[in-house]
């Protein structure tokens, strides 16, 4: 491959200073938010739909990949080039180019960050539900790929439930919509299809969300409970008695000892659990429920209920859970933070079976997690310094996504499969389901082309699969938490 | 074409791969004519294995296989060009399992939706999902056409609900996709593939599906337009309220007039009146606001007169409200538009205008915060309306909707003009993606040959 002819001919599609070369700068590409690392062949910023489009169709041409990426701030390796090729960086598309408080929708580049969308859709009293904890940060084009939820898609559902529309550049270069701004569209759902794809299909370059209104209340109950089981016990009655939170988020006994000197939010050293809980909706649906809910915290054993409707109060209840993960650096210098659902009524089993692989292991695994759907985020605690402790946390980590499956549940929740998991797949999917799957990329004409070597197996055995060495996490966030 | 021997064949074979429970008589094929073609063979497996074997059977024979469930959407696409034998997937009708603390159930295809409220209700649940003819139609079948109805409002289209589910493929391999939990990014979303795709792709055998707790309090609201604006621009504003409606139906008079023949205790006007017709449901006090808001809403908006409908009328109100329009005999003609919300009423007048250059007047009924817009009209069987000289008014009507980024789908058309009208449309650059996929998962061509749209 001529590499400097590849490099003139996108120069002259996106323009000189879009293309990124040199091999220092190419570094900051190489990472994003997982423990997965790859040089890419080279880094293109296009500036619009059409030179998307050019880009996508050079490439083609020159028989290299193509990596998309939006702000890099995944989990699973999504936005890792591990094939090398073109690292295709949406970050220009970063125009709203519509809200329709009418219609109740909204149209974005697939570069907008996610919380920009809320912030336009608030002046008209809407807002965009999906808010997974990096949505200060994350694109709608990386929500769209990997499914993105959030604390609040309990109550209001994930990113393939807001998705109207997307406008994408398929593998030949061509421009096209599935889906709009209607409800239906006529044929195949392909449009559904490519939500959660993990750019292995086609490149999102634009996306109509749905809106809601802005409920016209909300109210956060903060409870402490002396065991984790109680927490645990107060979740499934709560959705027991019919009552579907807008959020249902747990922190455990380590997170709460790292989040109390970090945060200050008034947390009981020795506290098992602390449960959120947030209903909203019409006024009188609130006081209602929130009485209800906080009756049957205490019933199950908490020691402690604040609550708050004011939304300064509400963000200092928060504070807890959304610095939960930046608090960690407070216990060890790295942590691994996994993924993995189980249903609702096996939290507590799954719970218990990870404080044996932490034991197994010797290495402590704190729990933070939206207990309302199930969806885990065991966060696997070590130092790299130490030999061998990365190599534990990882075996650790793919103990602990053994469980969730075992006890019903799959291997991802809303970070992706990406690199992280691909291996894994066959704990979840036999191979007449991978088969399956496996038509789908040959239909987009995008097999070996866009994101290649994620979601599914690569035939590599344990050994080969191309995670490299050391994590340069030093008690920082693996992705930026709001707050 | 299947020769005679072959037909004979898929007949024979039967047996050998199924129980004899499976085997469908003779006299009993005429159940399962589609299209005026009478089924040569129909066959009624018991599990998903016998699914399998029949399917792996009638693939090697290339024996072309329309599978059934309560047939009440079997009019919908275009007529198989070959149809070899009927593959009737009631016998599935297992509960397989129902979590009510993960507020989840999984269920064989052939469940109906009666049968699976009618469970769910006792421990205080319900599947949001209110297609027509409820005691018939089979959650396969349901989502095979993604079938909906007036609770799509509240709650969205099917694929919201599914979270897995299980289908046998042309050759009878059997696979899976998605799973059993709420929250899943796990390689692709193969469920929504197959929701909508007619029974073209695979055959759908069990389904894992999100329910909700019944509401503790249910109320519906009802209100009379001077004409289809106020009613539209009522269906708006609950849009943007902050009061969750459950479901919004926006009718004309006509089929005001259908619906309220049959339930008790409806408000009547004369046929140039709109209705709209809220369900609300929630804590009874949040009820009781969301019900005087609706109603200042609809006020507002110049509504001539607004009724909260007792709660015997209510269940029955909303069964006739997803029924219609979907009769099995008396309908001629069945269109389905769909716009962004706010063209709605534009919509519906182009709607009525084509009406009137076919000669005869629709009845339209909306799920109006979707933009989705039905017009039916009834008439004999033995009548030769719509012409086929009318038959370009409703391309016409496409294009005009196309213009107003809608489209327009034909769900219903006499038998005797089948040919001559285009179901769905354009399909544009989904068509090439459709064909591969097509070709990939059933090679031979053998899942409901040529019904789905452009023949794929």
């Amino acid at each position: 491959m001529d590499r400097r002819r590849l490099l003139r001919e996108l120069q002259a599609a996106v323009g000189k200073r879009f293309v990124i070369h040199r091999p220092e700068d190419l570094l900051v590409f190489e990472v994003d938010g997982s423990v997965d690392r790859a040089l890419p062949t080279l880094v293109v910023l296009p500036g619009s739909t059409q030179e998307v489009a050019r880009v996508v169709r050079i490439a083609r041409r020159y028989g290299v990949p193509v990596v998309p990426r939006g702000a890099g701030t995944g989990l699973s390796g999504g936005a890792v080039a591990v094939q090398g090729g073109i690292l295709l960086s949406m970050n220009r598309l970063r125009r709203i180019l519509a809200i329709d408080p009418e219609n109740l929708l909204a149209v974005v580049e697939a570069g907008v960050v996610n919380i920009e969308v809320s912030y336009a859709a608030a002046k008209h009293g809407l807002c965009y539900a999906p808010d997974p904890s990096s949505q200060k940060a994350c694109t709608i084009g990386g929500n769209v790929a990997e499914n993105a939820g959030g604390p609040h898609c309990l109550a209001y559902g994930v990113t393939a439930n807001h998705v109207l529309g997307l406008e994408v550049v398929l593998a030949d270069g061509s421009i096209v919509w599935f889906g709009g701004r209607t409800r239906e569209s006529i044929g195949y759902d392909l449009r559904g299809i490519l939500v959660g794809s993990e750019g292995t299909l086609a490149v999102v370059t634009k996306a109509v969300l749905r809106l809601l209104p802005l409920p016209e209340a909300v109210n956060t109950l903060l409870a402490i409970f002396p065991e984790i089981d109680q927490a645990g016990n107060a979740v499934t009655a709560i959705i027991g008695r019919g009552i579907v939170p807008a959020a249902l988020e747990m922190l455990d006994h380590l997170t709460i000892q790292a989040v109390e000197p970090a945060v200050h939010a008034g947390y009981p050293q020795d506290a098992g659990a602390v449960l959120l809980v947030e209903v909203a909706g019409l006024r009188e649906a609130v006081a209602e429920e929130a009485e209800e809910v906080e009756a049957i915290l205490r019933q199950c054993g908490a020691t402690e209920v604040r609550s708050a409707e004011e939304p300064e109060a509400r963000e200092r209840l928060w504070a807890g859970r959304k610095g939960a993960l930046g608090a960690l650096g407070r216990l060890a210098p790295n942590y691994y933070l996994l993924d993995g659902v189980v249903p609702r009524t096996r939290i507590l089993e799954a719970l218990q079976r990870i404080r044996m692989v932490s034991q197994k292991h010797g290495l402590p695994i704190a729990n933070v997690f939206h207990a309302g759907d199930g969806n885990l985020h065991p966060c696997v605690l070590f130092d790299e310094r130490k030999p061998g402790e990365l190599a534990r946390a990882k075996e650790a980590g793919a103990e602990t996504l053994r469980i969730c499956v075992e006890l019903g549940g799959t291997l991802s929740g809303e970070h992706g499969i990406g690199i992280e998991k691909q291996e894994y797949m066959s704990w979840v999917f036999s191979p007449a389901d991978l088969a399956a799957m496996a038509a789908l990329r040959p239909a987009f004409g995008a097999e070996g082309f866009l994101n290649p070597g994620k979601v599914f197996p690569t035939g590599a055995s344990c050994g080969e699969v191309p995670q490299q060495a050391a994590m340069s996490r030093l008690g920082r966030d693996a992705y930026v938490e709001s707050g | 074409m299947a020769s005679v021997a072959q037909l004979k064949l898929v007949g024979d074979a039967l047996p050998e791969v199924v129980g004899v429970e499976a085997l469908v008589p003779r006299q009993e094929l005429p159940r399962y004519t589609l299209d005026s073609r009478v089924a040569p063979a129909a066959v009624r497996p018991g599990s998903i294995e016998e699914v399998s074997r029949v399917l792996s059977l009638a693939s090697r024979l290339g024996a072309a296989v329309v599978p059934w469930g309560g047939g009440t959407r079997m009019a919908l696409g275009n007529p198989p060009l070959r149809y070899d034998l009927a593959l009737d997937l009631r016998r599935l009708n297992r509960i397989v399992e129902h979590q009510p603390q993960d507020l989840t159930v999984t269920v064989e295809a052939g469940v109906t939706l009666d049968m699976l409220q009618h469970h769910l209700a006792q421990q205080g649940q319900t599947l949001p999902l209110d297609p027509p003819f409820p005691s018939a139609a089979t959650i396969g079948g349901t989502l095979a056409a993604n079938a909906s109805g007036p609770l799509r409002a509240g709650f969205g289209l099917p694929r919201d609900l599914v979270l897995g589910m299980k289908v046998v493929h042309a050759d009878g391999t059997v696979s899976s996709g998605g799973g059993r939990v709420v929250k899943n990014v796990t390689g692709y979303d193969m469920p929504r593939l197959f929701i909508g795709s007619l029974g073209t792709l695979a055959v759908i055998v069990e389904v894992t599906l999100k329910v909700a707790p019944l509401p503790p309090a249910e109320r519906t609201v009802v209100a009379a337009f001077p004409n289809s604006e106020g009613a539209g621009r009522a269906a708006l504003a609950l849009m943007g309220s902050g009061f969750s409606a459950r479901a919004v139906e926006l009718l004309d008079g006509l089929a005001w007039g259908s619906v309220s023949g049959t339930v008790k205790g409806l408000p009547r006007r004369d046929r140039t009146v709109y209705w709209l017709a809220v369900c609300l449901g929630g804590r009874p006090r949040a009820v009781e606001r969301m019900e005087q808001g609706v109603a200042e809403l609809c006020f507002r908006e110049r509504a001539a007169e607004v009724e909260v409908v007792p709660e015997a009328e209510g269940k029955p109100l909303w069964r006739a409200l997803a029924d219609l329009g979907w009769e099995p005999s008396g309908l001629r003609l069945s269109l389905r538009a769909c716009v962004l919300p706010s063209l709605l009423v534009g919509a519906l007048q182009e709607v009525k205008e084509a009406g009137a250059k076919l000669g005869h007047g629709p009845a339209v009924a909306a799920h109006a915060t979707h933009g989705v817009l039905r017009a039916f009209w009834y008439g004999e069987a033995r009548t030769t309306w719509p012409a086929p000289w009318a038959l370009p008014v409703i391309e016409t009507l496409r294009e005009r909707l196309q213009e107003m980024e809608g489209d327009l789908t034909v769900e219903k058309v006499p038998p005797e003009v089948r040919g001559q009208v285009d179901t769905w449309g354009d399909l544009g650059a989904a068509l090439p993606i459709m064909r591969h996929l097509k070709a990939r998962f059933d090679p031979r061509g053998i899942l409901n040959s040529g019904r789905f749209a452009r023949g794929v």
